[in-house]
């Protein structure tokens, strides 16, 4: 169906002083690949391998929107990619990206299914049976007629996969879909793979959770600094060892077979008292906790569905909303002005925290008195060194993160809050974060994980906080009996 | 913010059509120039507020008729009693805010009432290129979009200690800007790349004509605006000389 | 590159459109809580606004581009009057000659070209002003000359000049300050 023949892409950069320049380092090389019609493909392997890029080589965004020097050829039944104007493989592939938020064109649900089919020019009459045949295979009927804003990020990837299996292509390319959703839009997210399967589509995902497609993908492909390095059958990649899969910087295949490490016991002294805090919005309680005791040093994980409060609860710990009730440090009552000066939250998109034009001046940046040392310290600690005159905004995701942490070291912040630090990441990144979780921990009052990502509560986590409808479910330490309620929350 | 968050869900207890809402609001502004006879004026102005009740738009309705009427009464008893320069500027505050009213709810009624993709419908029935109607749909896409951004921006400054009130844009209105604008704009260009590639992947851009599932079409209602601002319209022209 | 507007530019049209509508109105609304500032918002627009302008140009460099952006804020000024709707589809039509061969890939020249796009926000007093005299030239008949002379000395329409003058010497200094963020941040970051 499609077949990479020696294929080769380099991106074309714009540098520092605005010129054009090819980076070998960025791109993928050397691919010769056979996918087969109807099947579950998975392109794997750590961030920058280049399974984005080759997704874009599927979809015709290389050479048509990426622009770079491209090499080889991407044969799709017979006609070179390349050279095929990109309206026209849109008629045959059909693209779900891995930001549900900036992938719409439209504000509501009905004008997104029809999207693809008016830009292919369909007929009205026929646009329409083709949505009715979309929410019905999909069931997508609750969905219909409403606003896109108001929709949760799974049903976001629900309807993005409907408006494309509007447009009946044969092949469905996936870039890291699952990368912002919870654990039930996966859930619901595998189904809709699962059917477009059934049918007979080609799917090819490029992913880092790799748990959800244990049961559907035919084979995984792993990529390593633009190569492919293996390519395996669906049983003999069930049978790498989760050290196997971590060697290669992947992620688990199995929830049920991670372990946590053993639980740090640190001098139970609450630091953080929150005491009858509720909020509203409107007529809407969002949170209600009665008291919660956050203890000194210690890492907890927020966890809960879409809509328990767990933004919610963050902010308000950050001064950011204005609550009833109290929140004390150390025993005193902390205004919001001052809970928002001792707290940082590091944001899942860091593209709205940073403001200056290098590494150095954004740690540097309304601190009263400037510490070189401290500087040259932590941007050592987070491998951040070789960046230091960089502009921010030219970094990588993890990068960015990373200067933002640093920044808040800098600032010498007693809460520290991560919202979704390493949904998109890879093992080996998820690891590296939770090593720079676990050390920078000791340099703060209390550190708070908003996540979906069990791999990292076992490997960075001393409590789990379960929130449900604003309250709080439940509250336990990650030891053997905590372990296995972490696993049956996510699991099931 | 909130402004924004128009013409994404629309239920009107009576369908209309935008090219008639257009018209009406061509009317409205008729209604400046001529608006020496209050009769036809007030009429078509209690025309416009019927339209927007039935467009759920109540308590702008009402809010409109009430001032509308109440600055009517102000300058109809007080016209023959003031005299002087004071005075009569601020008679002319509630003439000219009662004049800009039918404007207002014509315009509010054509926006707030309209969704993004009946525009889009209107706009490919006038004939208009999809040059303009691509740009037109992003625009009314971002808008809350943007909303969120700048709650994360202004989030992001309060943890670093970067203010941004009346003091600091007093004080260091370059530095404050700078904070302002950059992350503002990096986010955007971030979200229209993506944007950008999400829509060329499926096809926008393509060879073909490009088609309109939305479809829209005159009804009852319709025909009754269209006449209605007709007369009003030619009657201001006819009465006006 | 073709120097057409493809699908890419006119998205950063859409985008961009957003985010100076919804800056102007920003600023407009803040000046709103003083009256004298509120009657000069164009001048503080054209200052805050180059930035924006500049990098859209920018990452949008064809022809074309500038007008379409002017028909989108032609829309959104209908609210106050279809003077100012025309008065910006003219404003951008002037502009777009300005950038005519290659003006687009000119810092000097799209400089050059904010100065007269700045205008687009005298539009809305361009309504009033010019709403005044036609149609208080009728009510004079009915009101008498005494308050047709109390409003021309409330608005009289020279004060236009100073204004737009006011606006472009301010899109100069916005322009300048624009220059400075795109070299220190956007080029820094690849981005422009």
């Amino acid at each position: 169906m499609i077949k990479f023949i020696n294929a080769s892409f380099m991106y074309e950069e714009i540098s520092e002083v605005g010129e054009k320049e090819y980076r070998a380092a960025t791109g993928i090389k050397n691919i010769n690949l056979h996918i087969k019609e109807g099947e579950c493909l998975v392109l794997c392997g750590v961030s920058g391998c280049g399974k984005t890029s080759l997704s874009r080589m599927i979809n015709g965004l290389i050479p048509h929107f990426y622009h770079g020097s491209l090499e080889g050829e991407v044969l799709s039944k017979e006609v070179n990619m390349s050279q095929q104007a990109i309206a026209k493989t849109a008629e045959k592939v059909g693209s779900v990206f891995q930001n549900p938020r900036t992938q719409f064109f439209n504000v509501d649900t009905t004008s997104e299914l029809a999207f693809g089919c008016e830009n292919l020019g369909v007929a009205v009459n026929e646009i329409g049976s083709r949505i009715e045949e979309a929410v019905e295979k999909l069931n997508l009927k609750h969905l219909m007629d409403r606003s896109i804003f108001e929709l949760s990020g799974g049903e976001k990837q629900r309807i993005a996969c409907g408006s494309v299996y509007a447009t009946h292509p044969d092949v469905f390319v996936m870039d890291e879909p699952s990368s912002s959703l919870d654990k039930s839009s996966i859930i619901q997210l595998k189904g809709v793979i699962e059917t477009l399967k059934k049918m007979g589509k080609t799917v090819i995902i490029a992913e880092h959770r790799l748990h959800y497609l244990r049961d559907v993908a035919d084979r995984f492909v792993y990529m390593q600094e633009g190569e492919i390095k293996s390519v395996y059958d669906r049983e003999d990649f069930l049978k790498l060892s989760l050290d196997a899969l971590t060697s290669k910087g992947l992620r688990t295949l199995d929830l049920n077979s991670l372990k946590a490490l053993p639980v740090i016991h640190h001098e139970r002294k609450p630091s953080i008292c929150i005491k009858h805090l509720s909020f509203s919005r409107g007529k809407r309680e969002i949170l209600n906790i009665e008291s919660l005791a956050l203890f000194q040093h210690e890492i907890v994980a927020l966890i809960g569905d879409n809509g328990a409060g767990k933004t919610t609860l963050a902010h308000c710990l950050c001064g950011l909303e204005k609550f009833k009730g109290m929140i004390e440090i150390d025993g005193k009552v902390q205004k919001n002005k001052e809970l928002t000066a001792r707290s940082f939250m590091v944001m899942q998109d860091v593209n709205t925290q940073l403001f200056t034009e290098s590494v150095a001046e954004e740690l540097l940046l309304n601190i009263e008195k400037p510490d070189k040392e401290k500087v040259d310290k932590l941007l050592k600690a987070l491998n951040l060194e070789a960046h230091r005159e960089r502009h921010p905004m030219a970094l990588s995701g993890g990068q960015k993160q990373r200067v933002a942490i640093a920044s808040a070291m800098m600032a010498g912040k007693d809460i520290l809050i991560y919202d979704e630090p390493t949904s998109g990441l890879d093992w080996d990144n998820m690891n590296r974060m939770s090593e720079l979780i676990r050390d920078t921990e000791k340099n703060t009052l209390c550190t708070m994980i908003i996540t979906h990502d069990p791999e990292l509560i076992f490997k960075t986590c001393d409590r789990v906080i379960h929130l449900k409808d604003g309250q709080v479910f439940d509250s336990y330490p990650v030891d053997a009996e905590g372990v296995e309620k972490i696993k049956k929350y996510f699991i099931e | 913010m909130e402004n924004f968050n128009f013409g994404y869900t629309n239920s009107p207890y009576l369908w209309m059509d935008p090219r008639s809402k257009a018209l009406l609001f061509l009317a409205a502004n008729f209604a400046l120039w001529g608006g020496t006879n209050y009769f036809a004026s007030n009429l078509f102005f209690v025309f416009i507020v019927l339209l927007l009740i039935n467009g759920k738009q109540t308590r702008m309705a009402m809010t409109a008729f009430v001032i509308y009427f109440a600055f009517l009464a102000i300058d109809v008893v007080l016209i023959s009693k003031l005299s002087g320069t004071v005075s009569i500027l601020l008679l002319t505050i509630f003439r000219v805010t009662r004049l800009y009213m039918p404007v207002i709810c014509a315009a509010i009624l054509l926006i707030r009432t309209t969704t993004v993709s009946e525009f889009v419908a209107a706009f490919k029935r006038m004939g208009l290129s999809d040059k303009i109607i691509i740009p037109f749909s992003v625009m009314f896409r971002f808008f809350p979009t943007l909303g969120e951004e700048w709650r994360n921006i202004r989030n992001a400054m309060r943890f670093r200690g970067i203010r941004f009130d009346w003091q600091s844009i007093m004080l260091s209105p370059i530095k404050t800007l700078e904070y302002v604008i950059v992350p503002l704009l990096m986010s955007t260009v971030k979200i229209s790349g993506d944007l950008s590639a999400a829509s060329i992947s499926r096809g926008l851009g393509g060879p073909k004509e490009r088609t309109c599932f939305k479809q829209i079409r005159f009804g009852i209602l319709d025909y009754g605006v269209v006449i209605l601002s007709s007369i009003f319209m030619i009657f201001t022209i006819l009465d006006g000389m | 590159m073709t120097s057409r507007l493809h699908v890419k530019d006119l998205i950063n049209v859409g985008i961009f459109a957003a985010v100076y509508i919804i800056v102007m109105m920003a600023v407009v609304t803040a000046l709103g809580m003083v009256p004298l500032l509120y009657a000069i918002a164009p001048v503080f627009v054209a200052l805050i606004c180059a930035t924006i302008y500049m990098l859209f140009v920018m990452r949008a460099p064809k022809t074309g581009a500038v007008f379409v952006m002017s028909v989108l804020m032609a829309f959104v000024f209908m609210g106050a009057s279809y003077y100012a709707s025309i008065w910006v589809l003219i404003v951008g039509v002037v502009t777009e000659v300005i950038l005519l061969n290659g003006g687009y890939q000119s810092l000097k020249r799209v400089k050059l070209s904010y100065l007269i796009y700045s205008l687009t926000t005298v539009g809305p007093y361009f309504g009033v002003v010019l709403m005044k005299d036609v149609y208080f030239a009728k009510t004079e008949a009915y009101y008498g000359a005494e308050y047709a002379d109390a409003l021309a000395r409330f608005l009289p329409p020279w004060i236009l000049l100073p204004l737009m003058g006011g606006t472009i010497v301010a899109a100069f200094f916005g322009a300048l300050l624009g220059e400075r963020i795109l070299k220190k941040h956007f080029r820094k970051a690849g981005i422009v």
